[in-house]
């Protein structure tokens, strides 16, 4: 028996026939193979004496009740069986409909780009709007419009926040249907639009709001997300459109657990004298924690300093900061940075 | 070729301290018979097939995540999915392999969904048994300290060697090696066929081998 038959059964484990432990003995590279795969075996062992934490079953019962506890989703209840026919079907009636000529494949469109096409412009956002009557479903799928609070309160359009900010930002809009320059009527930078006071925001008392804005293990992408939206000049629409609307309602128990969205935290600035400077809306993350008041001090060559924050967290929050207060046209000076009690 | 495994001493539910044995033709039938409580609406049921199997469910996905708490959060995952299929479940598996199938697939997704956290998380820190978890224990209870230091350098060094694996590498090794499972079941919970699994742990040992290279007596 060769030297790599005997390796190949030492690896596979178990026990070796005659031939195999004759040549076994007999061999000292073999041997040394041998001694390996059961010093490895002893640690897999190990491995699988590890104890399991206290309190799994208890956890794995408690989230078992409770998903029966929950009825499923409507598309969970559908068949199987059902949801194959219907995919079916569906295939059936696009290729039916794609080779009577009714519908035009983009590879077909493609092909025909060569013929000259009659040039259709988009139609103005306004038209789009007034056609469909909720400017939201137009706004929804560049997913980054931002728009001062008062403007949208005026129009009453909070509809629910976007997941991204990046696409509509950099103008780059999947298709190319909204070109950029049009967008940018609907843009305002973060800074600029924050820096629209709300009416009697001044007379508030800058202290800890009670709510939970959001979870906040995800400290480092919430910063990095609000550096991609301060950098862009635009953050996502709707958290500051609701919290414009309704600055101070208490949302209902449970929503703060329910949204998976990084929450906007509205930050006044107040200056030296208690006036309100401005209001910015940063992550949660970057935002002074509940019942605490950072110091954020300009200074003349528009250099900002915060006081107030970890150590540890500055580097992150400093860029944040820098771009969210870029745009304020804020006056050098010393200014004290909090939340606002409802 | 028979195969013979030693049970380990130490903790090796089903090896020696649990009874009856994991996998085996009692064990199968007991589940068997829960599972048709179970999907009779039999909570107690349910609960004693999460009690029997939690264990190895936990400690495949710890291998194959890297860290406790992402074991214990895929193990719950686990089980949550296993209760809500468990009215399709028909038995051409076992319960066992069936759920193993299950619990792979929702490391997979986690893998896929961070797989640079998951890597990064994979490797332990040297002195470090995981995250604030278990030492890994010496299966021989070797005294010598020497022998322990090496045996503890070895065991850090096999669950790094693991970490950096491919997680189909990492997952066959770890049914074959840690959970003692057969190559048939093997298949059966990696829905693929025997051969497949074979020539994969082939692949997989050559490649902890080479990565074991440096640590090996």
């Amino acid at each position: 028996m060769t030297c790599e038959k005997v390796r190949g059964l030492l690896a596979e484990g178990g026990g070796l026939p005659e031939e195999a432990e004759a040549h076994l003995a007999a061999c000292p590279g073999c041997q040394r193979v041998a001694q390996r795969w059961a010093v490895l075996r002893r640690e897999f062992a190990a491995l699988a004496a590890e104890p399991e934490p206290p309190f799994l079953h208890q956890r794995i019962m408690a989230a078992v009740r409770q998903a029966a506890a929950e009825p499923l989703p409507w598309w969970r209840r559908v068949p199987r069986a059902a949801w194959a026919s219907a995919g079916v079907a569906a295939v059936l009636v696009v290729g039916v409909l794609a080779t009577q000529g009714v519908l035009r494949l983009p590879s077909v469109q493609r092909g025909a780009q060569e013929e000259p096409a009659p040039q259709v412009a988009p139609p103005p956002k306004a038209q789009v709007v007034a056609e469909h009557g909720d400017a939201s479903a137009v706004e929804r799928p560049a997913k980054a419009v931002a728009r001062p609070a008062g403007e949208a309160a005026r129009r009453g359009l909070a509809g629910p926040p976007p997941a991204t900010a990046a696409p509509a930002a950099n103008g780059a809009v999947p298709g190319g249907e909204f070109p950029a320059r049009q967008e940018e009527s609907f843009h305002r930078p973060l800074a600029r639009s924050a820096a629209t006071p709300a009416p009697g925001a001044v007379t508030e008392r800058m202290a800890a709001v009670d709510e939970d804005d959001g979870p906040r293990e995800a400290v480092p992408a919430l910063v990095a997300a609000a550096a991609r939206a301060a950098g862009d000049g635009v953050r996502p629409a709707a958290p500051r459109e609701e919290m414009a609307a309704a600055p101070r309602r208490r949302p209902p128990e449970g929503m703060a657990a329910a949204t998976s969205l990084p929450a906007q935290v509205r930050v006044v600035l107040l200056a030296a004298a208690g006036e309100e400077a401005c209001a910015l809306y940063l992550p949660e993350a970057a935002a002074p924690p509940q019942r605490q008041v950072w110091v954020v001090v300009v200074g003349e060559d528009g250099r900002l300093v915060l006081e107030g924050p970890p150590e540890d967290a500055l580097g992150e929050l400093q860029p944040v900061w820098e771009r969210a207060v870029a745009g304020v046209q804020l006056a050098p000076g010393r200014y004290r940075a909090g939340r606002l009690r409802p | 070729m028979g195969r013979e495994r030693a049970a380990p001493l130490i903790g090796y539910r089903g090896g020696v301290l649990g009874w009856p044995p994991r996998g085996s033709v009692g064990a199968r039938d007991e589940d068997e018979a829960l599972v048709r409580r179970a999907q009779g609406g039999d909570e107690a049921a349910f609960e004693e097939l999460v009690r029997r199997h939690e264990g190895e469910v936990f400690r495949v996905c710890r291998r194959m995540l890297g860290s406790r708490e992402d074991a214990m959060d895929a193990a719950q995952d686990t089980f949550v999915r296993v209760y809500r299929a468990l009215p399709r479940f028909r038995g051409e598996a076992t319960f066992r392999t069936w759920v193993y199938g299950i619990a792979l697939n929702v490391c997979r997704n986690v893998l896929a969904s961070a797989p640079r956290r998951a890597a990064g998380r994979a490797v332990p820190v040297d002195g470090e048994a995981g995250d604030g978890g278990a030492p890994v224990t010496l299966a021989d209870g070797r005294a010598n300290p020497e022998a322990v230091a090496y045996g503890r350098e070895l065991g850090q060094a096999l669950e790094r060697a693991l970490a950096t694996l491919s997680p189909e590498h990492r997952e066959v090794l770890v049914l074959r090696e840690v959970e003692g499972l057969e190559y048939e079941e093997m298949a059966a919970a990696l829905s693929c066929r025997l051969g497949t699994v074979k020539s994969r742990l082939a692949r997989a040992r050559a490649a902890l081998a080479e990565r074991l290279a440096g640590v090996w007596p």
